[in-house]
C-alpha cells in the first residue's frame, strides 16, 4: 500500500464561509472533507491540524436585505430605506451568523480500510427570523394599523456557543461502499432561544363603545430559554477579559453537555458514478446548569382607565385607578422566571451528491499522489444541502464541475441556488506541488466587486503540507 | 514548470479576487441619521355619568362641580420624557343631559401644580338627541416639556348656574371617551 501522510501545518484563513460548504463537500483531495462527510472516500494515511490554525470559518447572511440596500450612498433618507426593507421582507426571512474554529483536527489510518479521525472545534451559531410584525410595530407604531393583529409568533431566534469533541471512523466496507460515523460530545458555553411563541397584540375600534379603542393582548404564550448567560450578564464588571476567563473553562466543563452523531457514506456505483450523502449534528444538548427561563402568558384587554366619580361626599377622588390597572395587568399577563432544565436539538444538516466522472485518467505528467487512486480528470454533478431551522428547513442545490489539471491543480466550479440568491457562483482550487497543498474557495464570485450587495459571502484559503511516501 | 505556473497563476487570481472585492458605494455614517418614529394610539380615560351623578348626596341638589382623579405615571416615565416629541389628545363627549357642562382636564405633577390644561364646553343634549362633540389638542414644543412633568389627571366637570338645574328625576347621561396619539422619536 502506498503511503501518503498529510500534515496540515498551516492553514491561513481569511474565511467567510456558509453553513453550506458546497465547494468543500466531496472535495476528496482535502482532509477537511471528512468533517462534511465522515463516509467520504479518502486515501490519506494520517493528518493533523496545527491547533487553532487548521480551520476558521465565519459566515453572516441575510435572506432578505443586503448591507447595500440600507447603507447605499444614494441620497435617499436612510429611514425610508429601512422602512422599505422592513416591508419587503417576510417573517420567513432570516439572518444568520455562523463561525467555527478548529482547535484540534487529526486522523490516522489503522489499515487499508479503516481511518480514524478526532478533533475539537468551537462553534458559534445564531439565527433570527425577521420579526416582521414586531418590527413594524416598533418602527411605525400602531396608529396606522388599527384593527391589525401584530403576531408575537414572528419572534423566533436561537443562538449558542458550544465546543464539540469528536471521534470518527471511516470504513471502506468493499469496493463500492465506504461508510463513516462520528460521535460528538457537545459542551454548551451559553444558549439562548425563543421559538414557538404565540399571541397577538391588536388595537381595534371598540365594540363596547366605552372608549375609542380596545387594546387586546390575546393568548400570549412566549418563552425565552437561557443557559450559561445569567452569570455573564449579571456581573457588574464591564471587563470583557473577566468574562472570557469565565467562558474558556466552559468549553470543557460547562456542565451543559450533549451528544450527537454524524453519519455518511459513499457509494461507488461504477467506475464513473459516485453517490454520497451525510447527516451532520444529529443530537441534542441538555441544559441544567445556570438555567434561567422566562415565560410570558395571558390575555388582557385595555379600554382605558374608567373614572367612576365616587359619590361627592368623598370630596376628592381617592380610587387608586392606576394601581388597580397595574394590578389587573399583572394578574392577567404573567411573566415567570423559571429554572427548569431544557433540551435543545442541534441544527441537523444533510448533504447529498451525485457525481459523474469522465475524460482521461490521472494527470498528464507525473502522478505525485497515490497512483492506485487513479481518477478521471473531469467530473460533473449535483449536490443538495438542507438544514433544520426553527421555522422550516433551509435548502440549497448546487451543480458543479470538477477538473484535475496536470494532477497539480484541482478545480471545482459551483453554481448554487439557495435562500440567499440565485446567482451564487463559487470556485474552489486545490493546488498540489510536492508536499505543499494550497487551496482556496471563493463563493458568491459575482458579488465580489461589491460585497455589500451580497446577502451572503464566503471565502476560504488554506495551506496544507502533504507528505507522501512516493516523494 | 507548467505546474508551478498554474499554481502561481491560481494563487494570484485568488488573492486578486480577495483583495479587489470591496465594499463600495456605501456610507455607514448614515447610521447616525437612523431615527425610528413610531406613532402610538392609546386609550386614555373614559367615563359614563348619569344625571343623578351630578346630585350632591348631602343636600340632594345639583352640585356645582364634580371631579375624579387618576394617576398617569406613564407620562413622566423616562421613556416618555426622553422620546415623546409631541402628542395629540382627543376627548369625545356624548351628552344627553339637558345641561351645559364646563369640563377641565388638569394634568398635575406630584405637588399638584398644573402642568397642562384643557378646557372644553359641552353643550346640553336630550335623551332622544344626544349631542356629540370632539376636541383634539396638539401638545408640541414648548408645552410638551412641562406636560411630561405631569403624573396625574383630574377630570373636573363644573355646572354653571342654570335656571333648570339637574334634579333627582333628570334623565340622560354624559359619556367621555379619550385617547392620545403619541409621536415618539427614538
Amino acid at each position: 500500500m502506498k503511503y501518503r501522510i498529510a500534515y496540515i501545518l498551516l492553514l491561513i484563513a481569511s474565511s467567510v464561509y456558509s453553513q453550506n460548504k458546497q465547494i468543500l463537500y466531496d472535495f476528496t483531495d482535502l482532509p477537511q472533507v471528512l468533517i462534511q462527510n465522515p463516509g467520504a472516500k479518502v486515501s490519506f494515511d494520517k493528518h493533523f491540524g496545527i491547533p487553532l490554525f487548521s480551520q476558521f470559518h465565519f459566515n453572516a447572511g441575510s435572506s432578505g436585505v443586503s448591507v447595500h440596500d440600507i447603507f447605499s450612498d444614494d441620497g435617499q433618507d436612510i429611514n425610508d430605506k429601512i422602512r422599505d426593507a422592513i416591508f419587503s421582507m417576510s417573517n420567513h426571512d432570516f439572518m444568520t451568523v455562523n463561525q467555527q474554529l478548529e482547535i484540534i483536527n487529526g486522523g490516522w489510518r489503522k489499515n487499508e480500510t479503516t481511518y480514524f479521525t478526532y478533533g475539537m472545534y468551537e462553534e458559534l451559531d445564531f439565527i433570527s427570523y425577521f420579526p416582521k410584525d414586531v418590527a413594524i410595530l416598533a418602527w411605525e407604531g400602531n396608529a396606522n394599523y388599527i384593527n391589525k393583529s401584530f403576531n408575537l409568533a414572528d419572534v423566533s431566534f436561537k443562538g449558542e456557543l458550544i465546543s464539540v469533541l469528536h471521534f470518527g471512523i471511516n470504513k471502506q466496507v468493499n469496493k463500492k461502499l465506504t461508510f463513516g460515523v462520528r460521535g460528538k460530545l457537545y459542551s454548551s458555553v451559553f444558549n439562548i432561544h425563543s421559538v414557538n411563541n404565540k399571541g397577538t397584540f391588536t388595537t381595534r375600534v371598540s365594540n363596547t363603545e366605552n372608549n375609542y379603542y380596545e387594546h387586546v393582548l390575546q393568548n400570549l404564550d412566549g418563552t425565552l430559554h437561557t443557559s450559561g448567560l445569567s452569570s455573564l450578564l449579571d456581573d457588574e464588571n464591564s471587563d470583557a477579559s473577566k468574562d472570557i476567563k469565565k467562558i474558556i473553562p466552559r468549553f470543557f466543563f460547562s456542565g451543559n453537555f450533549g451528544f450527537g452523531v454524524d453519519l455518511g457514506f459513499t457509494i461507488q456505483a461504477n467506475e464513473q458514478t459516485t453517490i454520497t450523502a451525510s447527516m451532520l449534528d444529529f443530537g441534542a444538548i441538555f441544559h441544567s446548569k445556570e438555567v434561567e427561563n422566562y415565560h410570558l402568558n395571558g390575555s388582557y384587554t385595555f379600554e382605558g382607565i374608567e373614572l367612576v366619580f365616587p359619590p361627592i361626599i368623598n370630596n376628592e377622588g381617592t380610587t387608586p385607578y392606576w394601581q388597580n390597572f397595574e394590578e389587573e395587568l399583572d394578574g392577567n399577563i404573567n411573566i415567570d422566571t423559571l429554572q427548569n432544565s431544557y433540551v435543545t436539538w442541534r441544527s441537523t444538516k444533510f448533504n447529498a451528491s451525485y457525481k459523474y466522472s469522465f475524460g482521461e485518467k490521472g494527470g498528464n505528467d507525473c502522478n505525485c499522489l497515490n497512483t492506485s487512486n487513479d481518477e478521471y480528470q473531469n467530473a460533473v454533478g449535483v449536490q443538495l444541502f438542507s438544514m433544520f431551522r426553527p421555522k422550516r428547513p433551509q435548502f440549497a442545490a448546487t451543480v458543479f464541475y470538477y477538473r484535475r489539471l496536470y494532477d497539480a491543480l484541482r478545480l471545482k466550479l459551483t453554481y448554487t441556488v439557495d435562500d440567499y440568491s440565485f446567482t451564487n457562483v463559487g470556485l474552489g482550487m486545490s493546488a498540489h506541488l510536492g508536499k505543499i497543498n494550497l487551496y482556496g474557495m471563493v463563493d458568491n464570485l459575482l458579488q465580489m466587486q461589491n460585497i455589500s450587495k451580497a446577502q451572503s459571502v464566503s471565502l476560504q484559503l488554506g495551506i496544507n503540507l502533504i507528505f507522501d511516501s512516493n516523494d | 514548470m507548467i505546474k508551478q505556473n498554474i499554481i502561481k497563476i491560481s494563487l494570484i487570481a485568488l488573492v486578486l479576487v480577495s483583495l479587489t472585492s470591496c465594499v463600495s458605494d456605501v456610507d455607514f455614517d448614515q447610521a447616525e441619521d437612523i431615527m425610528p418614529s413610531p406613532t402610538l394610539e392609546s386609550n386614555l380615560i373614559y367615563s359614563t355619568l348619569i344625571a343623578p351623578n351630578f346630585i350632591d348626596q348631602q343636600i340632594q341638589l345639583e352640585a356645582a362641580m364634580v371631579s375624579d382623579t387618576t394617576r398617569l405615571e406613564v407620562i413622566s416615565s423616562d421613556f416618555f420624557v426622553d422620546q415623546l416629541a409631541k402628542a395629540n389628545l382627543s376627548f369625545k363627549f356624548t351628552n344627553s343631559i339637558q345641561r351645559d357642562f364646563l369640563v377641565d382636564f388638569e394634568f398635575l405633577n406630584d405637588t399638584n401644580e398644573l402642568r397642562y390644561h384643557v378646557q372644553i364646553l359641552v353643550h346640553s343634549g336630550v335623551v332622544t338627541n344626544p349631542i356629540l362633540s370632539e376636541t383634539t389638542v396638539l401638545i408640541d414644543e414648548p408645552e410638551i416639556t412641562t406636560f411630561k412633568e405631569a403624573t396625574k389627571l383630574v377630570y373636573k366637570i363644573s355646572l354653571p348656574p342654570s335656571t333648570s338645574p339637574i334634579g333627582p328625576n333628570s334623565q340622560g347621561q354624559l359619556d367621555l371617551q379619550s385617547k392620545a396619539t403619541l409621536y415618539f422619536e427614538l
